[in-house]
Order: structure tokens, then sequence, then C-alpha cells
């Protein structure tokens, strides 16, 4: 039998009362005077027994009633255990969500995530049924709730230790949020009444470089508690990486950024250049960097005469993000192809609005340069853009027979330019050009003044395209120019001026452009538009490649396009764009899926560590990306070579606060408010069995018996002496019965 | 109340029949059956003798300057020669009796009795009444009236509280500047630390010094047999106390106290009296001025010894 409120059993002490008081002589209240007590000493009270109890049964009943009305007070119950089948009990369900993310790899934490997991499984209920998950930027799954159930008795523990054994940190980002979303979707059950208790153990030194993002906006399933176990590695961690846009620049201008944690210990570390075989080489850079603080600085110079492919700071304790894999980009090598007239249009009979007095400021102060500069065909402009080493450009005249004149060099960025006149393109050529275009070269075709909406139509595949003129005609007013009016900066053409310091296009004018209107049907990207909303720029993928079509030129008497700072990089990007993504100048990190070129044959990937790693031919991607360094794929008819970086976030070493992952909504919960929540359920039972059973009736029911006994026995017995006075003081006064 | 309240006549009669024969000290109890060492004035010439520089010139006799030439001065008798004083205790503890008339009512007729006897012998008496301090003070005289004023001095009860029997006697001391005898009646129930020093001032003034230590046979035996609560008369204080553990130790302590009370007395040559109130009082001055009369010169010379020593 249990007691809901055992302290009402305090009463019971009401029963001891009258009887100590029995036993207790008492001090005796009145007061003897003496003349001193200078001879005298306090006697201690005695207990002495009495043993004239008369009328004990009468006691004990008494006794009796108020015991029982104590224990009514304290509400007993009769505690039933909820006996239930362990064959057929799901047993509580925790999903172990072990952190394999580079910070991972610091002395000694490993060790203590597995350890951690120990005792997570010693500390679980007997009937506990395991589930393993391992993350770093990915989650994945290492044995799941139906593998432990089937493969093990024991709820899978000891193949958790198992195959816990075989994890080991990577080199990975951490998303925490993701992981955690992750163990708690594995863990979520529909059905709210057979939903065993489930918990996530997130073992972890979760620190504040890990992503929580998707755990913000998670719906946490109910009836899942997460219980973080940190491991906690001591001292502090200094992290290298390549500054911010760093990416594409060349050696000479270089910065790397080095961060220090604020519970580092060291603030002065060193930068050298390392070969794989760890020799190292040139001056070392000192960097001063207190703790919690973060500086950037320019690399030292790459030594030459060696394979130095790598920055390695020193004077950290925790060497795992101290290395930078960095290696100078080749100059990417560009061959643009001009189709048609490329000649001065300043022979023709318009003139040029920029040559007139009233030219914009834009235009005016270019002179001398400019008004040469004018007589120059489209060509010249590019010529100026397309210069240095490994980039060619050649003009094609339209309606080439020999096909070779056109063929594209293999590896090269690509870009064909076709300047659409009056008369429409030859078709060999314009074949010729769209299998440029399937194969992945961008075809820039511009609409001179002359061209008709044929012509348009040839290259866009919209047959209810339109064309007018705007703009410039005979009469050209200098206010009737056109400017871009919106431009579609999520196009990777235009993402690099999506900065507001770029994004300003309102010095470019165009003179004269022609009016494109495209019918619905077709699936034309706008790219950019002008202000009487007709396109400046249309795209129609093609193939690997696309087809872009500019409704004005950038030579001058169309526009200022070619005297903006625009002009470079938007002819630029457009060659680019001919090549896909340059992997080269992108910043990879681990983990990264890089896209690789479809190829015919079966190729290799030379790994980081010098392992050779067969690639299906069909492969359009790599997902193994696994270990920070350099990557070249080998037997490819392009090669491709990249560099895979640590998440520099993985430096930042300083622990998230639980209650960030509370404030989240993950129901975090600690060991006390475990025990504090398990002490209410087993009170909450402990109610409900006492409501249940409703014992405190029956014994209030049995002190009311008994009161009534006590009531009926005492009046016979106060009767019975009431009688023997009477039968006393008869006697004696005589008056007795005879 | 009248005096006769107070006075026992039995008892006055049995002193009255013994004090003819009870005269040994030299500065006696009564007056007319020895000289006393004093000369002052008084009418009763006793000698010349030659002036000498200083001497007090009121006692120079210029009728015979006048006719001799010769400067003697006059010396007289002095007619009284007992000045006792009567020293009572007035604590709270005195109001202590249990069953007959309390302690202080006895020592009131005790020191009535003796006042009224020294007062037939043309003795000077005089009453000191004392608790934590002198409370009254009757200097000693002979004159027709006085013992009322002694009488109606006594008859105001035991008002005091506690006994500071030390600063009392030390006060007692500062008022008598002649010899004389301090009859001091008290229970003496309080610590005798200071005793010593307050009878040997006592003693050093020239005084004869008789105790008579008025107990109660309570607070010798002890008689109680109920545990009760109880109260100190003078401080208030009170305690649990059970007679069956606290009688025998009780007794060990009071006689304790009382031998010690008898070895300071006899150091200094007091006459320590020890009476119970269930005693009759004319046994109490007979036996006393017996056992004076048997040891009177002994007490001197002890005296002397000690004051040698």
């Amino acid at each position: 039998m249990s007691i809901l409120f055992p302290l009402y059993l305090a009463g019971l002490a009401g029963i001891a009362a009258p009887i100590v008081w029995h036993l207790i002589r008492r001090t005796p209240s009145g007061k003897t005077p003496f003349s001193t007590l200078m001879f005298l000493e306090p006697s201690p009270p005695r207990l002495v027994k009495r043993k004239n109890l008369d009328q004990v049964g009468l006691l004990c009943l008494r006794a009796l009633i108020l015991g029982l009305l104590a224990l009514a007070f304290a509400r007993p119950y009769l505690r039933t255990e909820a006996r239930v089948d362990a064959a057929g009990a799901d047993g509580p369900r925790i999903a172990l969500l072990v952190d394999t993310s580079a910070s991972m790899r610091r002395a000694g934490l490993w060790d203590a995530a597995v350890r951690e997991v120990g005792s997570a499984l010693d500390a679980a209920p007997e009937n506990a049924v395991f589930s393993l998950f391992a993350f770093d930027r990915q989650p994945r799954s290492i044995l799941d709730t139906a593998q432990a159930v089937e493969l093990a008795r024991d709820g899978g523990r000891e193949l958790v230790r198992a195959r816990l054994a075989e994890l080991e940190p990577s080199f990975a980002a951490t998303d925490i949020g993701r992981a955690l979303t992750f163990a708690a979707d594995a863990l979520r059950t529909d059905d709210a009444e057979a939903r065993p208790p489930s918990t996530v153990v997130l073992v972890s030194d979760a620190q504040r470089g890990a992503r929580t993002a998707d755990l913000e906006r998670f719906d946490w399933p109910d009836g899942v508690e997460l219980e973080v176990r940190r491991v906690v590695a001591l001292g502090g961690n200094a992290g290298l990486a390549l500054a911010p846009s760093a990416a594409s620049r060349t050696d000479a201008d270089m910065r790397v950024r080095v961060t220090n944690a604020p519970a580092s210990n060291a603030d002065r570390f060193e930068l050298t250049w390392s070969t794989p075989d760890g020799v190292r080489g040139g001056e070392a850079r000192a960097i001063a960097c207190p703790p919690g603080d973060m500086r950037v600085v320019r690399a030292p110079d790459r030594p030459t005469g060696g394979d130095f492919d790598r920055l390695v700071l020193s004077g950290d304790d925790a060497p795992f993000d101290n290395v930078l894999h960095h290696r100078e980009r080749a100059a990417s090598a560009i061959e643009v192809i001009t189709i048609g007239d490329a000649s001065s249009p300043a022979s023709s009979p318009a003139s040029s609005p920029a040559s007139s007095p009233a030219s914009s400021p834009a235009s005016s102060p270019a002179s001398s340069p400019a008004s040469s500069a004018e007589e120059h065909g489209p060509d010249f402009f590019l010529g100026h853009v397309f210069t240095g080493a490994g980039v060619t450009l050649r003009n094609v005249e339209d309606g080439v027979e020999d096909a070779g004149e056109l063929a594209l060099e293999e590896g090269l960025h690509p870009l064909v330019v076709v300047y659409a006149g009056a008369a429409p393109v030859a078709e060999g050529v314009r074949e010729a050009v769209t299998e440029h275009a399937r194969g992945g070269a961008t075809v820039l075709v511009v609409l001179g003044r002359e061209a008709r909406v044929e012509a348009a139509r040839t290259w866009l595949d919209d047959p209810g395209l339109e064309l007018a003129q705007a703009g410039g005609g005979s009469d050209p007013a200098l206010s009737d120019f056109g400017l871009l009016a919106r431009v579609d900066f999520e196009h990777v053409l235009f993402a690099p001026f999506a900065d507001p310091k770029y994004s300003d296009f309102t010095k470019v004018r165009f003179w004269r452009h022609r009016v494109l209107a495209p019918s619905s049907a077709g699936a034309l990207r706008v790219l950019a538009r002008f202000d009487d909303e007709s396109p400046f720029l249309v795209e129609q993928p093609l193939g690997a490649g696309r087809i872009i079509l500019a409704t004005s030129g950038w030579t001058p008497d169309e526009s200022d396009l070619a005297r903006s700072s625009k002009f470079a990089p938007l002819v630029t990007g457009m060659s680019r764009l001919g090549m896909g993504r340059d992997l080269a100048s992108e910043e990879l990190f681990v983990g990264d899926v890089v896209p690789l070129p479809a190829a015919d044959g079966d190729r290799a990937m030379r790994m980081p560590d010098g392992t050779l790693s067969p690639i299906d031919g069909a492969a359009t991607s790599f997902a193994e990306t696994r270990q920070p360094g350099h990557y070249i794929l080998s037997g490819a008819a392009r090669p491709l070579a990249f560099t895979v970086r640590l998440d520099p976030s993985e430096s930042q070493t300083e622990p998230l606060e639980a209650a960030r992952l509370a404030q989240m909504g993950a129901p975090v919960v600690t060991a006390a408010t475990r025990a504090a929540a398990r002490e209410l359920s087993r009170q909450e039972r402990s109610v409900e069995l006492e409501r249940r059973q409703k014992l405190w009736r029956a014994l209030l029911v049995a002190a009311l018996v008994a009161l009534l006994v006590e009531t009926v026995w005492a009046g016979r017995l106060a009767r019975r002496s009431a009688s023997a006075i009477d039968a006393d003081a008869r006697e004696a006064i005589g008056t007795g019965p005879r | 109340m009248r005096e006769t309240d107070w006075i026992d006549p039995e008892a006055v009669l049995r002193i009255d029949s013994l004090e003819l024969r009870a005269r040994i000290v030299v500065e006696g109890f009564l007056s007319g059956l020895h000289r006393s060492p004093y000369h002052g004035f008084s009418v009763e010439f006793s000698e010349y003798r030659p002036y000498s520089s200083g001497d007090d010139l009121r006692y120079l006799d210029w009728k015979l300057l006048a006719r001799t030439d010769r400067r003697y001065v006059k010396r007289f008798e002095d007619e009284t020669n007992l000045r006792c004083h009567l020293v009572l205790d007035l604590s709270r503890s005195m109001a202590f009796g249990e069953g007959r008339r309390s302690k202080f009512e006895y020592a009131v007729t005790l020191a009535a009795t003796l006042a009224r006897f020294l007062a037939t012998q043309r003795d000077a008496v005089g009453l000191l009444t004392f608790d934590a301090g002198v409370h009254d003070y009757v200097p000693a005289r002979y004159s027709p009236g006085h013992l009322a004023r002694i009488l109606g001095a006594l008859e105001r009860g035991a008002t005091g509280t506690n006994t500071d029997l030390v600063a009392s006697l030390q006060r007692v001391a500062g008022f008598m500047h002649k010899r004389g005898v301090v009859v001091l009646f008290s229970d003496l129930l309080a610590p005798l630390e200071g005793l010593d020093r307050a009878l040997a001032q006592l003693r050093a003034r020239g005084q004869e010094v008789i105790v008579f230590r008025v107990l109660d046979p309570a607070e010798v035996e002890f008689p109680f047999e109920k545990a009760a609560m109880f109260e100190d008369l003078e401080s208030g204080k009170s305690f649990y106390v059970d007679p069956v553990h606290a009688t025998s130790a009780y007794r060990e302590r009071f006689q304790a106290h009382a031998d010690a009370l008898t070895r300071l007395a006899a150091d200094h040559g007091v006459d320590l009296v020890p009476w119970t109130t269930d005693r009759p009082l004319m046994d109490c001055l007979y036996e006393y001025l017996q056992a004076r009369g048997r040891r009177g010169r002994v007490v001197r010379r002890r005296t002397a010894w000690g004051a040698r020593g």
C-alpha cells in the first residue's frame, strides 16, 4: 500500500499524545517558596509508568478512530503495477545522432563522443530500441530501428557499438539542423496512442559554426525529446580560410583569413607554403591574432621549384583546419568567332548621335578616342575585351563554305557572335553555329539595323515573333534613346551585376534598338528590357549551350554599351557561359557535388591522397569530395581540376548553447528535467490510482463505525459508574434498596 | 502593635535572673556591674592630671589654677558603658517560615527583648536594619522613649529583597565610632565571599560581634517530599526540584556552608549562635549568656592573639 499525502500521517501522532501525557509526570504548576536556592540544583523531569490506565479498550478504540481518520486523509492506495506483455511492448526509441564533422577531429573529441554514446546506451532503459545516425553536412542512417529490432535482442546496443567503431570523423562541415530534423523524422509516429517515448540523443561538440537553419523551420514531432550530450575539447582553435572573393584571384594578391577562437591560448601563428610531402618552403609569415579575433593577411609568396600547393598555419593546437589548398589557376582560354559584317558602320549615312554637340555627359569626354572609335566596327571593341594569352578572336565571312573555319577548338571557352544584317545567314553557317550551340557554346546574335524579322525567326524558335525599329531612324532626337529598365539579375549572365554597386545600367544609352515582340508561346527568357518594355537580350537554351539575341549593338552609332564599364564583364560572361561553371575559380567545400562534363569513355578522378577513383562515362556529377585537396579528372576530353577545401565554418569551435536549440523548438531535456518529468509522471500515476481505488471512503466509514461503537461503549460505562455512585450514595444515607 | 507583643516577658525574666552573674566582659552588657574604660564628661569625678599641651581647655580646672597656679585637667567617669547596636537583616529570605512564625518575627522579638533588657540596664541601644543596603538607622542612645523608637523601627517588617551582607556590615562599621557591641540577627544565607573582610573591619573598630543566626528548621533539615517548583524568595528565580534526589545534596552543601561560617566566626572572635525558630526564645538568650560567660576571657585572649598575628 502506498500513501498519496504522507504528511497527513503526522496526525497519527495525535494517538500518542494522550498516552505520553499519562507517562510524563507533569511539571507542578504551583510554586513552593523557599528562602534560598543556593544549595539546590534543578532536577530533570521524570518519566514514570502510570499503571492506572483504566478503560484500555476505550483508549484503543479512540486511538483507532484517530488512526483511521489520519489514514483516510493520507489517501492510501494499492500500487498495482500495470502488467504489460514485455514481448509486445515497445520500449523507448532512442536515436543516437553522432557528429562526424571535421571539428570532431580535434584531440580527444572523437573518443569522448564514443564514450558518450556508450554512457547513453548504458543509461537507457533495458527495453530501449536504438538507432544510430551519423552526420556532418549530411545526415546518414547507420543503423535504423527496424534493423536493431530485427538483428539484435538487446535493442541494438552491441550493434550500435560495432557500427560506431567503424565510424570516424570526416572533413565536412556540420549541419546540426538537418541532422536533427532527419533523426526526429525517423522517430516520428503519426499514431499518438501507440507512440513509444522517443529521444534523439545528440552527441556532438555542437560548435557555433554548425548550421541550424533547417531546425528553425522544422515542425518538431510530438513525443520526441532531444538530449544533448556535448563533448568538449579543451583549448581553442585557429582556422585558416581563403578570404572571400579571393578564390579567383591570382597568387599575387591572394589573401587568407586567420580566425582565432575566443578560448584560444595562442595568439601568434606562422603561415608557410608546403608541398604534399610536408616540405615547407619560402618565407614564413608571422601573424598576430588575439583570441576571439580575425585577421585577413596576404599569403606569403609561393616558392618556386616544388609542388607547393597548400598553405599551412602553425602555432595552433587543433591542426584539422590549418591547411589551405590552393593552386594558381591557369588563365582560361577563350575562342571568339564573329560571323558576318564586322565593318565600321561609320560609312553609313546615319550620323551618330554621340557626335552631336549636345551629346550625353557619358559620351562627351570621349572626344578624340571615341570619335576614332566610332569608325570601328563591333569586332574592334570585342578585340579590346578579348586580349591576352590564350584568347583568340577571328572573323568569318557569312556564307563561308569551309566548315573547318567554323570549327571550335576543344577545351576553350567558345563564343560565336553573329552579326545579322539585311540578308539572312547562309544555311550551312547557321547549321554549324546551331551545332556549336548544342555542343555547349554561346551564340550571340546581334540584330543589325537592317535586319528583318526573318533573321530573328531564323535563330529563335518563336514563329509569332515580331520586329520593329525604335529610336534613331532618320531624325534621331536626343531624348529618344532607350535605357535598360529591367535586368534579370538572377540570370547567371547578370548575376555579377546584382550587387547594388554594379547594378546601375542607367548610364548606358541605346540610340537605336529593334523592338522585338516575342509571342508568349516561345520558350524565350528575356534577360534585359528597355524602358519601352521591348527586350534587349533574349535567351533561348539550345542543347548544352544557348542562343542569345541582342536587339541593339554596342558600336557607338547604336549605343554607349561598348564604352561603358558593363561591356567587358558582359561579353566575357557570355564566353564563360559556353563552358558551364569554371570549377577552378569556384570555392568548393568538402561534400560539395561537382558537375562533370559528359564524356564517352570511362574516366578517373585523382583524389588528394593520390588514389584514382573510376568515374562512369555517363556520370554528370562527382559527389565523392570527402577530403580537402586538389582533384584532377583524367582521361576526359577536357581536363578538369578543382580544389576542395574545408568549410571555414568548421573553424568556429566555440560551443553553441543548448538553449539556442531549445529556442528553435527542439524540446531539449537535461538529466534534471528528465528526473523531474519522471517524478511528475509517477505522481500523476499515483493520483490516478488513488482516484480509482478511493480507499479513503472505506476508511472514513470504518472510522464512523468505530465512533458509533465508542459512543455506545462510553455511554454504557458512564451509566454504570453513575449507578454505582448512586448506589454508594444511597447506601451512605441508608436509603438503599432493602 | 504594642511593644509587649514583641517582648517575651518570660525571656526577659530569665535574662534578669541571669544578668547579675553574667558580667565578665570589660564592656559587659550591664553598666551597673562594672566600670567603663571610657573617661569623659560626666558628673562623677575621676581624677586630676597635669595639663599637657594640646589638652582641651574646657577641662582645665580654672579654680585650681587660680588658687595654686598649677594647671590640672579634671577627668570624669563615663556613666554609659555599653553602646549596643542591634543589626537586623530585612531581606526576603528572613520572611520564610514553615508553619511557625517566620524567621523575621522571631528575630524581631529577639531584638526587642534584648533592646528592652538593655534599656532597663540604662545602656545605649541602637538599631540598624539592612537588606541590599542600610535601611533604617537609630543611633545608640539611652533616653526615655528611645526604646519606643527602636521598637517602632522594628515593626516595619521584612520588606527588603536580597541580602548584601558584606556591603551592609561595612556600612555598619562606618557608623561605629566607639567601642561597643554589635548584635547581628540574620540567617546568613548568602555567599560568604567578603564576609571575612567585613567582620575583620568591625572587629578592628573595637566592636564585639555577636551573630544570632536565625534559621527555620526546614532550612536545616530540608524535609520536603513532594517534587515542586521551588522559588527563591530573594531573587524570584524558580526551578523544578525533586527532593528524592536533591535532599542529600542540599544537606551536604548547607552543612559545608555552616562549617565555613563557624570557621570564619572563630577566626575573628565572633560569637556565632546558630538557632532555629522552633526552640524557645528564652533558651536562646539564656544559653547564649551562659556560653558567653564560660568563654568570655578566652575570646578576649584569642582576639589579642589575632591582633598580633
